[in-house]
């Protein structure tokens, strides 16, 4: 069993040598200097600019959660640590790398997953895949030298039929001051068997992060990614606005799995949407525990005929913690599919919403659509909330939303205790029973460190 | 025109509300229900709509031990858009409210359903199910329903689903294989969907 304590490994700040670090708050000059220092192509900077224009003149969204909390101009957009991309992990900078050894982030790399990407502030500081995907294909970069070296296939894919740049205000934010993340490209038939994976940390105070992930898998191609995110505590607010656009081709199938553990004056206003062709599937495992207030829905959008979307989320909300996250399924073919598991625990006077949507279009005959919601709230100052959205147009479909809100039943916790278990374990083992449906899907480390944080958001849940 | 209305039903009694009879005849009402301890509220509701109307009723459960039973079956025809909004709080412990909305959408027929069951802090004890369930028979309907549950409390069990359904291609094929003839098949099956 782990001590509160250990919460505050996630939490704490390194002292790290930036190489440049920009003033607070966004501007032209910004986004230029951006643009100028990752030695983009014009194509790029043009993007950046028609985003920047549109974000300004856009209003913050009036729907969900508070985000009055929230200084855009107090936040620093752009940080770059001190050390340029390796691929070996003895070129790290000592203290970058001891933060990444507390987070256990090398030991994934040693148990043979497929290749890592660290994303430390702005930079991706560490990259490395495994030599024989390289040979057969796979391109797993770091977004930023993506853009220079497969100009072609980010032009085409990069924030325009997935994500467009005028999606709603932090997609804008995002296009204009984006920086780092990861780009996948998996060839046609290429099956790759570990899953890739990479951490995101966000370090300076006021930080911003804004990466970008953009995954393509072509036709009949598979692939698994892993993002883990955690930010240290700092007093004033942070903002991560990310982008993750997946593009599933035909036949074709994503598994993306993302634990994130922002500290807690996070806001964690992140996009995340799929677009599949036919008969592709793409699967969202997410599980949200940091952050002090999250606005996450991972979107499907079925354009191909056959095309299946699984979405499974939990979020955990404790003290102060808002998390509104759900799914969304957008059914534009026929015979699309579509099945969404949603949960959430609430404790300690944390809100936790399910808001989720699924729209079936006129031509999406035959489509089937489930989407089922369990909430568990363990004390009375704690809320839960659940508001799915259904908008049908097809008259041959079939679409079944189901939600329950409860406690954990007071039997349930006796039986436990007359076996001697204490109350706290049993709720603990509970709240494990819960949420393994999540566990389960994750890769044996991940899991373990997903059940570890469960348990830490569950100390002091009694009395 | 709209009609507003404020409906209390006092301690321990029943009291059965039949819509829209009961409240005004036309198209459209808002309406408030206050339920005291120990009451109980039925509402029966029958909307044949072809043109638009807009139904928003509130049902306050503010006593302890109130109940309330809210049946409501729509079936819009021609153009008609139906709006119908049902907001159910629970203020007191140990209430109870199960909602059960049924509707078949025909032609170009719309509706926009929100159901909103509220559960206050104070509502310890309290039992919620909301469901509605749609089929659309219209080439150009659309059913467009968000049912919400916003609970405020640990103490309470809480339900809700909501579906938009099609004529079961295997309930029509044992139909026919009896002997009925399609269109009969699909008019008994819808008619057993409303059935309450």
């Amino acid at each position: 069993m782990i001590s509160y304590e250990d919460r505050t490994k996630y939490d704490a700040a390194d002292e790290v040598q930036e190489r440049y670090r920009a003033g607070f708050g966004v501007s032209e000059e910004l986004v230029r200097e951006i643009s100028l220092q990752k030695n983009e192509p014009a194509w790029m900077l043009e993007k950046r600019l028609r985003a920047f224009a549109l974000f300004l003149k856009t209003p913050l969204p009036q729907w969900g959660p508070d985000l009055s909390g929230l200084d855009l101009d107090k936040i620093t957009y752009f940080v770059r640590p001190n050390a340029n991309e390796s691929t070996s992990w003895e070129e790290v900078p000592e203290n970058i790398k001891r933060t990444f050894d507390r987070l256990g982030i090398p030991e994934a790399e040693r148990t043979t997953l497929g290749g890592v990407g660290a994303q430390y502030d702005s930079d991706v500081v560490y990259h490395n895949i495994k030599e024989e995907w390289a040979q057969q294909g796979v391109v797993f970069e770091n977004m930023d030298t993506a853009v220079r070296n497969y100009p072609d296939l980010v032009q085409k894919h990069f924030m325009t039929s997935c994500v467009p740049i005028n999606d709603h205000k932090f997609a804008m934010l995002h296009a204009a001051v984006w920086s780092g993340g990861t780009f996948i490209y998996v060839p046609p038939g290429v099956k790759v068997a570990f899953p890739l994976q990479a951490y995101f940390r966000m370090n300076a105070e006021r930080g911003g992060q804004f990466e970008h992930t953009l995954i393509i898998a072509d036709k009949g191609s598979e692939v698994s990614y892993i993002e883990g995110c955690s930010a240290p505590r700092y007093m004033t607010s942070a903002l991560h606005a990310g982008c993750v656009e997946l593009f599933v081709g035909e036949d074709a199938k994503i598994r993306y799995s993302s634990i994130e553990n922002w500290s807690l004056n996070t806001y964690n206003l992140n996009t995340k949407r799929a677009l599949v062709e036919k008969n592709g599937t793409i699967e969202w495992v997410n599980g949200n525990m940091g952050s002090g207030t999250t606005m996450l829905y991972p979107s499907s959008i079925l354009v191909g005929e056959g095309a299946h979307s699984e979405s499974l989320g939990i979020a955990v909300a404790g003290p102060g913690q808002n998390q509104d996250t759900g799914a969304k399924a957008i059914h534009v073919a026929p015979r699309t599919s579509s099945v969404i598991r949603a949960k959430s625990i609430s404790r300690g006077g944390g809100i936790a919403s399910y808001r989720g949507q699924v729209r079936v279009g006129r031509r999406a005959d035959e489509t089937i659509s489930h989407v089922t919601c369990d909430a568990l709230i363990l004390d009375s100052a704690s809320q839960s909330h659940t508001y799915p959205y259904i908008k049908t147009e097809n008259t041959n479909s079939d679409i079944s939303h189901e939600a329950r809100t409860g406690r954990i039943g007071d039997d349930e916790i006796f039986y436990a205790m007359s076996r001697g278990l204490t109350e706290e374990r049993a709720i603990q083992m509970i709240v494990g029973g819960f949420v393994e449906e999540i566990s389960k899907k994750l890769p044996l480390e991940y899991a373990v460190e997903f059940n570890r944080l469960i348990d830490l958001q569950m100390e002091g849940a009694v009395g | 025109m709209m009609d507003v209305s404020e409906i209390f039903v006092p301690e321990n009694t029943i009291k059965t509300l039949t819509m829209p009879e009961d409240i005004v005849h036309g198209g459209s009402y808002t309406a408030t229900v206050h339920v005291a301890k120990g009451a109980s509220l039925m509402i029966v509701e029958t909307l044949q709509e072809t043109a638009p109307c807009a139904v928003r009723l509130t049902v306050r459960l503010e006593g302890e031990g109130a109940f309330v039973v809210d049946t409501s079956r729509y079936q819009g025809r021609e153009n008609a858009v139906l709006d119908i909004e049902r907001v159910i709080v629970h203020v007191a412990p140990f209430t109870t409210s199960r909602v059960d909305a049924r509707g078949i959408l025909h032609d170009a027929s719309r509706v926009l359903w929100r159901g909103r069951v509220i559960v206050e802090q104070g509502a310890k004890k309290a039992q919620a199910f909301l469901r509605h369930d749609a089929i659309l028979t219209g080439a150009h309907a659309l059913a467009d329903a968000a049912p919400f549950l916003e609970i405020f409390t640990d103490d309470a069990v809480c339900k809700h689903s909501a579906s938009v359904r099609r004529v079961e291609p295997a309930q029509l094929f044992y139909m026919k294989s009896r002997g009925v003839a399609e269109e009969d098949a699909r008019n008994m099956l819808l008619e057993g969907f409303l059935k309450i």
